[in-house]
C-alpha cells in the first residue's frame, strides 16, 4: 500500500499519454459494455423463457381454436394451463403498430412479462373492456389511468360491428421486467370472445409437471390437431425464445467475437504504450533497484501501473456504457435495462487480464537491462 | 528547393525509418484492421439483405393488399375483388389479351435450420396459373412444375440449402396433409429463393381460408404505377392499397435491415474512436522520436508544411495498411457466405462501396490520429529538438 503514491506518480509520469491511453481504454469498454448488456438483453429472455412451460401455436399463419385449449388441458403431463389471444392496431402514427394481447386471469400467474399487483389484476377481471398497459406504451402514447384508448387495426381484425377500431379503459399502468423497451397491453380474453366475430387463440401455454418430458409432451399435443383445420406447433418456450433470437442471426458469436477483438487491440495498444514507457523510465527504475528494490519489486510497480490504468479506464468505460445503455433501444436490439454484476464482472476481469499482460514483454525487455549501463546511459 | 522537393523527402525519410517503430507502428495496423473487419462484415451483411430484396423485386411488379394492412398480415382480398383489381388499367397483359396477374396466399411455415437446429418461418408462396409470367425470373433448376390441384410444391434454391426436409420427393405437412417436393426454382440471388410456391387454390383449400392475401400484378412499365394506383384506390368497390414489391419487401424486413445498419455504423464509429486514441498515442511518440531528424531537417531549411504532410501520410500508409488487412479478414472469412435472418436467406457480399466505406473510416481515423502530432512535429522548436540529441 505504501507504494501507491510511487505508482499514481508514475502513471502521470507523461500525463498527456496517460490520458490518451486511458480515453483508448475507456472507449474499448464502453463498447464491451454495450456488447454485454446486449448480450445479457439476449440471456435474460432466454432465462424468463423456462424449458417446463410449453407453447401452442398454429402452423401456418392460422390460428387455434378455442376447442384446442381444453384439449390441450386434458394432455397428461400438463399442470396449468393459459392462453392469450392477440390484436395489433396503430393510433397516431400508423408505422408504430401495438399489441394488445387478450388473456384470462391465470395468464399472470404463470408468465411474467408484467409486474401486476392482485389488485390490479382484479380491477381488470372487474372492467369488461379494462386494459393493462405497460409505462413505456403509457410513456409513448401519454397515457394515465382511466383513459380510453382506441386502436385501429387492419380490416381483417374486426370486431362484430363490422368496424376495426378497438376501445379500451385503462385500468392499470405497469412495469415489465424489460423496462420501457415493452410496449403493450394486456386486456381480458372475455372481452375479445364477447366482440370478436370469430374469436381464435394466438398461443396456448401449458406447464408440465418435468422439463425432461417437453419434447415427448409437445409431439402429443402436435398429434392432436395433425389432421385438423388448424395443425399445431409445440415447443418448449425457451426453444421458441431461442429460436425467435436466432432469428437475428448469431448474436452472441457477434458479441464474443468483437468483444475478444477489441480486448486484443487493447492489450496490444497498451503493451506498447508501456514498452516506451519502461525504455523511457529504464534510469529511474535503476535507481530504484540501487535504493534496494528487488527486482520483482520493481516489476511489481509496473504491473500495478499497468492494471490500474486498464481498472481505472473499465471503471470510467462501464460508468459510460450504463449511460449510452438506453441508447441500445434506438436499434431495436434487445438489452438488459441495467448493467449486470456478470458484465461488471467479466469488465474487471478483462481489465486485469489486459494489465497484467501487456507488461510481459515490457518486463521481459527489463529483464534484459543491466542497471549499470542504464545509468551510465549506455 | 520547392515543397513539393521537399515534402517527397522528407517523405521518404519517415517512411524509411517507420520499421524502427514497428511496434507502435502496428498498434494502429492492429487496430485499424480490426475496425475495417467489423465494419465492413456487419455493413456488407445488411448490403447482402438488401440486395436479396432488390434482386427479388422488380419496378414493374405491383402487390395489392387491403387498405391498412401491414405486410402481409391482415391483408384479404375476396373473390369478388380479386378480378376488378387484375383488370385495372396499366396492368400488362399477354398475346392473348389476359393480364399478367395472379392471386397470392401467403403462409408462414416454421423449418428447421441446417446451421443450429433452431426453428425458423419462411414464407410459402400460393400462386395462380400466371405466376411464371408475373415472376419471370423464377426457373426451375431441378425436379418439375407443380401441377394445379396437386398438393406439390417447389422450392427455392437458398431454402433448400439452408432447412432440413427440402430436397425432391420430400413431404412436407401441411394442414390437411402432406404436399411433395417435386422441383427447385431460382430467381439468381432474389427473396423469392428462400420461399416455397404452390398452387394457391389448393393451398387456400388446405389452409381452408376464403380470401386471397394478395394480387399481384405486372404493369406495362414501371412509370404505370400511379395509373394503377389511382385507378385501384378511387374505386369505391375496393379497398385495397397498390404498393411497389420493393417498398413492400424494405416494409416487412425494415426492423432486421435497420437493426444490421446501426449496429454496423455504432460498432464501427466506437471502435474507430478507440483507434483514434491508438494513433494519437503512436503518432505523438512518432514524432518525438524523430525530433532530432526534424529538428535538423528544419535546421536546413526544410518548412512546416513538409513536416506537417510528412506526419500525416505516415498516419495515411499505416491506416491503409491496416484497412487493407481488415478488408481481407471480411473478405476471406466472410465473403459469399450464408446468414438466414427473419427466415430470409441472405448472401454476404463484400462490395466495393463499402469497402470505400471502410477504407473512409480508415482516412478519417489517420486524419484525426495524424493531425495534432503533425502540427507539434512542426511547431517544434528547432534549438530544443536538436538540444534533445
Amino acid at each position: 500500500m505504501k507504494f501507491l503514491p510511487l505508482i499514481w506518480a508514475g502513471l502521470w509520469r507523461k500525463s498527456a499519454r496517460t490520458v490518451l491511453t486511458l480515453m483508448a481504454v475507456v472507449t474499448a469498454f464502453v463498447l464491451f459494455g454495450l456488447l454485454e448488456n446486449v448480450s445479457d438483453g439476449f440471456r435474460q429472455i432466454e432465462a424468463r423463457s423456462p424449458e417446463d412451460r410449453l407453447v401452442t401455436i398454429g402452423a401456418f399463419s392460422k390460428r387455434l381454436t378455442i376447442a384446442a385449449v381444453e384439449q390441450i388441458r386434458r394432455v397428461p403431463g400438463v399442470v396449468q394451463i393459459c392462453y392469450v389471444a392477440g390484436i395489433f392496431g396503430v393510433t397516431k402514427d400508423p408505422r408504430q403498430p401495438r399489441g394488445v394481447n387478450f388473456v384470462e386471469d391465470t395468464y399472470f400467474d404463470m408468465l411474467d412479462d408484467v409486474i401486476i399487483t392482485r389488485a390490479e389484476r382484479d380491477e381488470l377481471a372487474r372492467t369488461r373492456d379494462g386494459i393493462v398497459v405497460t409505462r413505456g406504451l403509457a410513456k409513448e402514447e401519454g397515457l394515465k389511468i382511466g383513459d380510453r384508448y382506441s386502436l385501429t387495426a387492419p380490416p381483417s381484425i374486426k370486431l362484430k360491428d363490422g368496424t376495426s377500431v378497438w376501445n379500451f379503459q385503462i385500468v392499470a399502468i405497469v412495469d415489465s421486467p424489460f423496462g420501457d423497451n415493452a410496449r403493450f397491453g394486456i386486456g381480458n380474453y372475455a372481452y375479445y370472445n364477447e366482440v370478436r366475430p370469430n374469436p381464435t387463440v394466438g398461443a396456448v401455454f401449458a406447464k408440465i409437471a418435468d422439463s425432461k418430458d417437453a419434447v415427448r409432451i409437445g409431439k402429443e399435443i402436435d398429434k392432436l390437431f395433425q389432421n385438423s383445420d388448424t395443425p399445431s406447433r409445440t415447443n418448449s418456450q425457451r426453444a421458441f425464445t431461442q429460436s425467435g433470437l436466432g432469428s437475428l442471426g448469431n448474436v452472441e458469436f457477434l458479441v464474443n467475437a468483437v468483444a475478444l477483438g477489441v480486448m486484443f487491440m487493447l492489450l496490444f495498444l497498451t503493451a506498447n504504450v508501456l514498452m516506451q514507457s519502461v525504455r523511457e523510465r529504464a534510469p529511474e527504475f535503476a535507481v530504484l533497484t540501487i535504493l534496494g528494490f528487488s527486482p520483482e519489486g520493481v516489476f511489481g510497480i509496473v504491473v500495478a501501473e499497468a492494471i490500474a490504468l486498464c481498472l481505472i479506464g473499465a471503471a470510467i468505460g462501464m460508468v459510460g456504457a450504463a449511460a449510452a445503455a438506453p441508447l441500445i433501444s434506438l436499434t431495436g436490439a434487445p438489452h438488459a435495462p441495467t448493467l449486470t454484476l456478470r458484465a461488471i464482472g467479466l469488465a474487471v476481469v478483462a481489465a486485469t487480464l489486459v494489465g497484467a499482460l501487456s507488461c510481459v514483454m515490457p518486463l521481459w525487455r527489463m529483464r534484459r537491462m543491466s542497471t549499470v549501463d542504464v545509468l551510465a546511459g549506455r | 528547393m520547392n515543397t513539393l522537393a521537399q515534402i517527397a523527402a522528407v517523405l521518404r525519410l519517415s517512411l524509411r525509418t517507420l520499421s524502427q517503430r514497428r511496434g507502435p507502428s502496428s498498434v494502429i495496423v492492429i487496430g485499424m484492421a480490426g475496425v475495417v473487419a467489423v465494419f465492413i462484415s456487419l455493413q456488407s451483411l445488411a448490403v447482402g439483405f438488401r440486395t436479396v430484396l432488390d434482386l427479388g423485386s422488380r419496378p414493374d411488379r405491383v402487390i395489392v393488399v387491403t387498405k391498412g394492412a401491414i405486410g402481409t398480415l391482415g391483408s384479404s382480398i375476396s373473390r369478388a375483388d380479386a378480378p376488378t383489381i387484375v383488370d385495372t388499367p396499366g396492368v400488362k397483359r399477354d398475346i392473348d389479351g389476359a393480364p399478367i396477374a395472379t392471386t397470392s396466399v401467403f403462409a408462414d411455415i416454421p423449418l428447421i435450420k441446417k446451421s443450429d437446429g433452431l426453428m425458423a418461418f419462411t414464407m410459402i408462396h400460393g400462386v395462380g396459373p400466371k405466376a411464371m409470367q408475373v415472376w419471370p425470373e423464377r426457373r426451375l433448376v431441378a425436379g418439375r412444375m407443380f401441377q394445379s390441384g396437386l398438393r406439390e410444391l417447389l422450392v427455392g434454391k437458398s431454402a433448400q440449402t439452408q432447412f432440413e426436409g427440402l430436397e425432391i420427393g420430400d413431404q412436407i405437412i401441411l394442414p390437411g396433409g402432406d404436399w411433395t417436393v417435386v422441383g427447385v426454382y431460382t430467381t439468381d440471388g432474389g427473396i423469392g429463393d428462400s420461399m416455397m410456391v404452390g398452387d394457391v387454390e389448393t393451398l387456400m383449400a388446405a389452409l381452408s381460408q376464403a380470401n386471397f392475401s394478395t394480387v399481384n400484378v405486372r404493369m406495362d412499365s414501371p412509370d404505370a404505377f400511379a395509373q394503377v394506383n389511382a385507378a385501384i384506390t378511387t374505386n369505391p368497390s375496393l379497398a385495397v392499397d397498390a404498393v411497389r414489391e420493393i417498398d413492400f419487401y424494405t416494409k416487412r424486413y425494415e426492423f432486421a435491415l435497420k437493426l444490421l445498419r446501426t449496429t454496423a455504423l455504432a460498432l464501427g464509429s466506437l471502435m474507430a474512436l478507440g483507434t483514434v486514441f491508438g494513433a494519437l498515442n503512436t503518432m505523438y511518440a512518432a514524432v518525438a522520436d524523430r525530433g532530432r531528424e526534424i529538428g535538423t531537417l528544419r535546421a536546413l531549411g526544410f518548412g512546416g508544411a513538409p513536416v506537417v504532410i510528412s506526419v500525416l501520410v505516415e498516419a495515411l500508409v499505416l491506416c491503409a495498411i491496416g484497412a487493407v488487412t481488415g478488408t481481407l479478414i471480411a473478405w476471406i472469412s466472410f465473403d459469399g457466405s450464408e446468414h438466414v435472418i427473419q427466415g430470409a436467406v441472405v448472401t454476404l457480399r463484400v462490395t466495393l462501396p463499402v469497402i470505400g466505406m471502410g477504407v473512409g473510416l480508415a482516412c478519417l481515423v489517420a486524419l484525426l490520429g495524424g493531425l495534432f502530432p503533425a502540427i507539434r512535429a512542426a511547431r517544434m522548436p528547432i534549438v530544443d529538438a536538436l538540444r534533445a540529441v
